[in-house]
């Protein structure tokens, strides 16, 4: 896979109602990472909008919940935020990446979280 | 009128008076009246509606969050000490401040949120070990840091809150 690059477009899936306020801006609380060092997120690429919410409802469907929408970013987001964004393939989804690099201490990443949300726009899923 | 004028009073005395819990057993005596007064207060109609919704949200958001993977990114549970400790928290603000909104972090954390647009907002976790994580923007600038939890809210995150709900 290629390197990721500040102007890509990155999503996070949101299976959580409360992680999203009524005015359809996002919380911090989807991007404290957590059990890894790394954030989860989904390049797109060359991934059409089916195939990026296709990755979020068999996310959703193995875990037996609903999801929400998506949260999405460019990649200078979180480059802006001195972390790093690396491509990391797994099965079922070749546009995996991982958001490394974060603060050990948590007030840190909860001040990092909160500017990435800040920047970031929600997308409801389709109806 | 005279009911009106001491909830008000209680609520503006309780809202800017610094905490003070002495130890004597008169102390204590006088620290049960008043919390008991004080829980009355709280969930008379004209006051608690709104506080109320905060405590339901909490119950709502544990039920939700209590199993892990609950975000489908592998969360940690949020358990019941959390839980415990995020109500005692929401019950130890101050009559007439703002109520936060609920939700939870990956990490199980219960997190309590101040929000008036996304660059003036305050979030605050609190987890089983009751140490509040706080992390605030305030338009250009920004607050974070770490502060036990011992039944009281901390002067620093009170200060935040109004910053982010009055300024």
């Amino acid at each position: 896979m290629p390197p990721v690059e500040t102007g890509e477009w990155l999503s996070r899936y949101i299976l959580q109602k409360s992680h999203v306020r009524q005015d359809n801006t996002l919380r911090a609380d989807p991007f404290i990472p957590h059990p890894h060092a790394d954030l989860s997120v989904t390049r797109h690429l060359e991934f059409d909008a089916k195939a990026i919410w296709d990755i979020g409802e068999d996310v959703a469907r193995q875990t037996g919940k609903a999801l929400h929408g998506r949260a999405e970013n460019l990649a200078g987001t979180y480059q802006g935020q001195s972390l790093s964004v690396v491509a990391a393939p797994v099965a079922g989804n070749r546009n995996h990446a991982n958001v490394i690099g974060w603060p050990a201490d948590k007030p840190a990443q909860k001040i990092i979280a909160l500017e990435i949300a800040a920047r970031s726009r929600y997308v409801p899923r389709p109806e | 009128m005279i009911l009106e004028m001491t909830a008000s009073a209680i609520i503006y005395s309780s809202a800017l008076a610094i905490p003070s819990r002495g130890s004597s057993e008169t102390a204590r005596f006088v620290s049960r009246q008043t919390d008991a007064g004080l829980d009355i207060l709280k969930s008379s109609l004209a006051f608690g509606l709104y506080g109320q919704k905060a405590f339901d949200d909490l119950s709502l958001i544990f039920e939700e969050c209590r199993t892990a993977n609950w975000d489908g990114y592998q969360a940690e549970p949020v358990f019941e000490e959390t839980f415990q400790l995020a109500g005692q928290f929401l019950k130890a603000l101050p009559l007439g401040a703002s109520m936060p909104a609920i939700s939870a972090e990956a990490d199980g954390h219960l997190t309590m949120e101040w929000y008036r647009t996304p660059r003036r907002t305050l979030s605050v976790s609190i987890g089983p070990d009751g140490q509040l994580h706080y992390a605030a923007l305030l338009g250009g600038s920004k607050a974070y840091g770490t502060e036990p939890f011992f039944g009281e809210v901390p002067e620093a995150i009170m200060s935040l809150i109004n910053r982010v709900m009055v300024a």
